[in-house]
């Protein structure tokens, strides 16, 4: 069965769609060895990210293993995670 | 394991057996490229450098050249240049000459004429391929494989896919004793403390956060917004949000060995393991850039199936995009699986690798089947006087 979304590093906090999702798809992501489940809460693009837990406004994003950068809005699990909620870190230290 | 390659007199192994026919100056293309195609078995270099280099380009220019020279896919060499101050010809000669191998120079302002100088030029390449058609391919260890690794249109898939593929197969490449590397400086912005921290001492790892802080200045100091232009309209609709998210993906390419050594652009890595070139994100300049490091074969990941290879050393390309795949199949050498990568990608790179293998062989990979190879060009960082 083609794989739907994939968390690629474990200390991760947001997935990538390998396919284009709908909402409300359910996708099994592997999670330290377990395997744990996303109810998406809007429509995933192929490649774009959906968060698989709470992200505060203000705390990093993780994907890699590494810090892509920080949310600027609260998201909750299995939303879109993109410009519209999320900045870079070099993008933001030179728009102050 | 081994490959089949040609003996060098300096030590190394080509993965082809070309006589290079290279201009000296822009404004000997036309007669390097005719001397080139009228012999089989010559491969032509030509690039956008013309009169008034001045340093630090000029340095950086003709020792491009001269290693370029020195690659071991070439079996000889004819340096094309016009008769005038700004071109030094036997600078190039004598800097390709001391790997061994046979080198003239061909000067096209000479009596009787261009054609004249043509007809001379065609039959020293036309004696150095037949001296080089009599080598034969022996085989050899993997220690004598450079591998050059390169990307081009980034998407977020391609980081853990066809960049990974590549860096798996460099990572083979190194586990068997060669070297390898990758380069496009611009493209690390954003994730030079990951491969800095992977680093064998502190001098390579403050070479390296150096060699991009530097590229970052002159991008700023040149007035270029680059944080406003990456990632780039395209690269957001894809799903990339940030610099940080774009770089780590491309740095995928560099597979997951230490990093023993950064160098500037056209010099040689000594090539104990993984290494890094100082290049441009410019396909055509970072791609010489690798063949001056002596890289006698390269991949190449591209989800925009960019057309072109090298003239003297293969370029694999690949994509992970299946209609890409099967709409251009003089373009692309080979599909990576997106399940099968994110499931398992040593079993990816190990079929890389060994394809790479064949390809190093003699397997012509499509650009050099159809003689797709105008990925060439020398980097100049100052608009020539």
């Amino acid at each position: 069965m083609k794989i739907k979304g994939v968390v690629l590093n474990s200390k991760d906090n947001v997935g990538v769609a390998l396919m284009d999702l709908e909402r409300g798809t359910e996708v099994d992501v592997k999670l330290n060895g377990q395997t744990a489940s996303v109810k998406l809460a809007e429509p995933i693009a192929y490649q774009h990210k959906f968060s698989i837990k709470h992200i505060s406004s203000g705390s990093k994003i993780l994907k890699y293993g590494e810090v892509i950068g920080e949310a600027t809005k609260d998201i909750e699990p299995g939303q879109h995670v993109h410009i519209h909620n999320m900045i870079g870190l070099r993008a933001k230290a030179i728009k102050k | 394991m081994e490959f089949l390659g040609y003996p060098r007199k300096d030590g190394s192994a080509g993965t082809r057996n070309y006589i290079g026919v290279i201009s000296s100056m822009a404004c000997a293309n036309d007669p390097t490229n005719w001397i080139a195609s009228a012999v089989s078995g010559c491969a032509a270099f030509t690039h956008r450098q013309a009169c008034g280099l001045i340093p630090p380009d000029e340095e950086v220019f003709y020792r491009t050249l001269i290693n370029l020279g020195k690659n071991p896919n070439l079996a000889g060499v004819l340096v094309v240049s016009p008769d005038c101050a700004d071109s030094d010809p036997a600078r190039i000669a004598n800097g390709i000459a001391e790997s061994g191998k046979p080198v003239e120079i061909c000067k096209i302002h000479q009596k009787g004429g261009v054609m004249f100088a043509v007809s001379q030029g065609v039959n020293v390449v036309r004696k150095m391929a037949s001296d080089a058609s009599r080598i034969k391919r022996q085989p050899m260890p993997i220690s004598k494989l450079r591998h050059g690794v390169e990307c081009g249109g980034s998407t977020p898939i391609s980081g853990p896919v066809t960049n990974a593929a590549q860096g798996t197969a460099l990572d083979f490449v190194i586990e068997n004793g060669g070297c390898g590397g990758f380069s496009e400086t611009p493209e690390v912005i954003g994730a030079e403390h990951v491969i800095a921290a992977r680093a064998i001492n502190n001098e390579v790892k403050q070479k390296m956060l150096k060699t991009v802080r530097d590229y970052e200045e002159r991008l700023q100091a040149s007035g270029i917004d680059f944080f406003g232009a990456n990632p780039d309209h395209q690269n957001v609709e894809d799903g990339l949000s940030s610099i940080e998210e774009k770089a780590l993906g491309a740095i995928h390419k560099g597979g997951t060995k230490p990093l023993t050594e950064v160098v500037g652009y056209g010099e040689v890595p000594e090539g104990k393991g993984m290494f890094f070139v100082n290049t441009p994100g410019n396909d055509l300049i970072s791609v010489t850039g690798l063949a001056a490091a002596g890289c006698n074969i390269i991949t190449y990941s591209s989800e925009g199936a960019a057309p072109y290879g090298f003239p003297f050393v293969p370029v694999i390309k690949i994509t992970a995009r299946q209609d890409h795949f099967r709409k251009f199949p003089d373009i692309l050498d080979y599909l990576v699986d997106i399940d099968r990568a994110i499931a398992d990608i040593r079993s990816v790179g190990q079929e890389l690798f060994n394809l790479m293998l064949e390809v190093a062989s003699g397997r012509k990979p499509q650009s050099e089947l159809i003689g797709y190879t105008c990925a060439q060009d020398v980097w100049a960082l100052v608009p020539t006087t």
